[in-house]
């Protein structure tokens, strides 16, 4: 807007200046400077009008060049008077900023111009666009992030604008801009993302701007963009010279995005679902009403909730169709953007409904859908009937929000009375009468069996522990184990009157149970009569038993090497008692 | 020895296995039966024959269905108290049965009861059946069991998590049996009744009651139910007059 301001003052100006000129030598002519550039840095085209005899300025403006952007569309405009031997001469010149895109040489095609009814040509120029060098291009890179997927026309396409600088450059954070046309609308972030990210073995500091890009036409769009940064480089000289550091370790880079195509395409109408129109993203539908209950003729409220990603801007509300005993009111929309562009959210729909009469048992069904970019097919989000209870309206009231839908003729319509719904064809799984499963034999059966196990293993767990942990424990455990065995081998000993085994048996029984006074080291066999009359003082047993274990270990070692025992008129069988009841006995 | 003894009992197990199913697919194919026979008779409106063969049906088991098809039949015949009963069994067995909700709706209405809307706690107790909730409970309590006695792989912050989702969804479980529990008691009236002060045949009465009212069972004596209206009325109701939603 300045700009053209700018350019009408300038031309009024120059009008003025330019009126008494004289019209000796005038030409049009086009300049290039500088006439080799580097790509993606700036130069200027200029358009240099001489000793022209104009009234108002033309609206110029250089061709259209496959490989050069024009950075401003409004020219910059200069002017130069000079009096040479009493003869005045003049000139305009128009300029432009110029971004070379591409490597090789760009011709700006001439043109023809008429200025003040006359015709002028102005000649093609050559832009020699010379290639950065490995290092400079390696500085920086900007790109456009795209889906890899179709495109279809309404939908919100979420892309990014990635702007990498080497992470030992010093950049101020850049600023956007775009030109992609007037068939594209454009949400972007305001603040980009930073992140940073590897290419090719180089860290780089990456600038991402989130947009979202709903084309609004079929076309093939080619994405451009460009961005101005501002940076310090530690490797340029210039950068180390501490006393021109200040102004000059600055400097100033035009990045340009290398074009992108997006080819936007209608939605097939292939497959098209009723109720489809213009959602196109990944969407779920859902409905509730306010209330179960109300009585005829008065509101209630039915709200379609839209939730996922997609082009919520573009949905319009979903159509109820006319039906029978329900008015209808134009929806509340509101919508609850999960994120700064809105490509993810809530939308909700709210319908205030109004039932006629009792008869009414639910809500209309309302159709709907959208479609999946993605999956490329139409999801059917249709809302199906939400139950309601119609009570009769009040005595004594008027019902004024609803009509009753008449025919041509003014007739009142014909509605169904019997709202009974069709019976089930199928049984469905049968169970055994309407009982809660916590009532079930089974589920009973398989919860005791279930703690059963857990006590189980509990118990043993906690046994293992108690093994581990406590060796007095573990001790009397195998004691006793090792105590039954022996005791039982002794009885089979007996009962055979093989005299020697019995008593080696008895003896062994008797260390055994002993034992359980020992260290985990000590082993039990190796428990002499001392050693266990030792045990028996200290844990104060009776005269009587100390006795009877010595007579036992007495009558051991006589069999072992006399072959007989002390009293030989004693049966095994009474052997064997006494066994028992010493053992029992011992501490 | 010891394996053939092994083999035989294996072999006799499996015998009464299959010998259980059996009877379970028979059962099933004459419930089946029964079904189809009802939806003949009540596509031809032929009411009574369509309630019985239903009423066979149930011999051999309940489903969802059986009750709502059942329901219909009665609600047809504006028998508003059994057509009552049937629905809200159909709704105990799968509390997302919106026909039977509907039917429920509509036979409240034309028999000229109240209807309350649910509020949102009944409305996520009903998103899974009572079954449901008590397999989610008793899962995540022998889960919340092992994870405290267990040690499960991986790092402490994620068996601390497996154990707060397992005590939250045992939680969570055991209060949503608690809401249906509260409507474990209820049942309704069947047909027009007198509330009994006594539970026998020839007690004074205390109050009339319409077929399809809602009451709560607080005992059962002698055949007998005692019960509380949502009017906050107590009695005695028989048997025929009056039937839970769960079975005894």
């Amino acid at each position: 807007m300045i700009g053209i301001r700018k350019f009408q003052r300038w031309t009024a100006i120059l009008l003025v200046v330019l009126s008494p000129l004289g019209t000796n030598a005038q030409s049009v002519s086009a300049v290039l400077k500088p006439e080799a550039l580097k790509v993606g840095s700036v130069g200027l085209y200029g358009l240099v009008l001489r000793d022209l005899n104009i009234q108002s300025l033309p609206n110029l403006q250089p061709p259209s060049t496959s490989g050069i952007k024009i950075v401003n569309p409004q020219p910059s405009v200069s002017q130069r008077t000079s009096i040479v031997n009493g003869r005045r001469s003049g000139q305009i010149e128009l300029t432009w900023q110029i971004i070379p895109l591409r490597t090789g040489n760009i011709t700006i095609p001439g043109q023809q111009i008429v200025v003040e009814g006359r015709s002028y040509q102005i000649p093609p120029r050559t832009l020699k666009v010379l290639p950065e060098s490995e290092a400079e291009r390696s500085r920086f890179r900007f790109i456009w992030d795209l889906p890899a997927k179709d495109f279809y026309v309404g939908e919100a396409i979420p892309v990014f604008l990635k702007a990498y600088v080497r992470d030992d450059l010093r950049a101020a954070r850049p600023n956007l801009s775009w030109d992609l046309g007037d068939g594209i609308i454009v949400r972007a972030a305001e603040e980009p993302n930073i992140i940073n990210e590897e290419f090719n073995g180089v860290n780089y500091t990456v600038a991402v701007w989130p947009l979202i890009l709903s084309p609004i036409r079929p076309d093939t769009f080619t994405l451009e963009s460009t961005t101005n940064i501002t940076f310090q480089d530690p490797a340029n000289p210039r950068y180390n010279n501490d006393f021109l550091r200040r102004q000059i370790a600055q400097d100033n880079k035009v990045l340009v995005t290398p074009p992108a195509n997006l080819v936007a395409r209608e939605t097939p109408s292939e497959g098209r679902l009723p109720g489809f129109n213009g959602a196109i993203g990944n969407f779920e539908a859902s409905a509730e009403t306010d209330l179960e209950v109300v009585n005829a003729g008065e509101p209630l409220t039915l709200n379609i909730i839209l939730q996922g990603t997609g082009n919520f801007e573009r949905i319009a509300a979903p159509e109820i169709p006319e039906t029978d005993g329900w008015r209808v009111y134009p929806p509340k929309v509101s919508f609850a953007p999960s994120d700064s562009l809105g490509y993810s959210g809530k939308k909700t729909f709210s319908y205030l409904l109004i039932p006629a009469d009792e008869s009414i048992v639910e809500t209309p069904t309302v159709p709907f859908a959208s479609f999946n970019p993605y999956s490329r097919a139409y999801q059917n989000l249709s809302i199906t009937p939400i139950t309601i209870d119609v009570q009769p309206a009040p005595e004594g009231t008027i019902s004024i929000g609803y009509t009753t839908p008449t025919s041509g003729n003014g007739s009142t319509l014909a509605r169904p009375l019997n709202t009974w719904r069709p019976f089930k064809a199928e049984l469905g799984n049968l169970s055994e009468g309407v009982r809660p499963v916590v009532q079930s034999t089974g589920f009973i059966a398989l919860q005791l069996l279930l703690f059963v196990t857990f006590a189980t293993w509990a118990g043993w767990n906690w046994r293992r522990q108690k093994f581990r942990q406590d060796e007095r424990f573990a001790r009397r455990v195998s004691s006793s184990k090792a105590v039954r065995r022996s005791l039982k081998l002794a009885a089979e000993e007996a009962t055979n009157g093989n005299a020697e085994a019995f008593y080696i048996a008895a003896q062994r029984t008797v260390q055994e149970a002993m034992s359980r006074h020992l260290s985990r080291s000590q082993s039990s066999n190796s428990l002499t009569l001392l050693e266990i009359s030792t045990i028996l003082d200290r844990e104060s047993a009776r005269q009587e038993l100390k006795d009877d274990v010595e007579s036992l270990f007495q009558d051991a070692e006589a069999m072992r090497y006399a072959g007989t025992t002390q009293d030989q008129d004693r049966s095994l069988q009474d052997a064997l008692e006494k066994l028992e009841k010493t053992i029992r006995a011992l501490p | 020895m010891k394996t053939v003894l092994r083999s035989l009992r294996s072999i006799a197990a499996l015998a009464a296995y299959c010998a259980l199913c059996t009877l379970n697919v028979s059962a099933q194919r004459d419930a089946s039966e029964a079904f189809s026979e009802g939806n003949a008779a009540l596509a031809a409106e032929e009411i009574p024959r369509a309630i019985a063969a239903y009423n066979e049906a149930l011999m051999g088991g309940s489903s969802a269905n059986l009750h709502y098809n059942l329901g219909t039949a009665y609600a047809q015949n504006e028998d508003w108290g059994w057509a009552s009963i049937h629905f809200l069994k159909a709704l105990a067995l799968n509390p997302n049965h919106p026909d039977a909700r509907a039917h429920l709706a509509l036979v409240r209405k034309r028999a000229n009861l109240e209807w309350h809307n649910r509020n949102p706690l009944e409305r996520f107790a009903a998103t899974l059946s009572l079954s449901g909730w008590a397999w989610l409970a008793t899962g995540a309590f022998w889960g919340t069991v092992l994870l405290f006695f267990l040690r499960p792989p991986g790092g402490s912050l994620f068996n601390s998590l497996l154990r707060i989702g397992a005590i939250v969804t045992l939680v969570i479980s055991v209060f949503a049996l608690g809401l249906y529990h509260l409507e474990r008691g209820n049942g309704i009236v069947l047909k027009s009744s007198e509330l009994r002060v006594a539970a026998t045949d020839s007690s004074p009465t205390s109050a009339e009651l319409d077929p399809g009212i809602e009451a709560t069972v607080l005992n059962e004596i002698n055949g007998f139910y005692l019960v509380r209206t949502e009017n906050g009325e107590e009695g005695y109701l028989s048997r025929a007059e009056f039937a839970t939603v769960w079975d005894k």
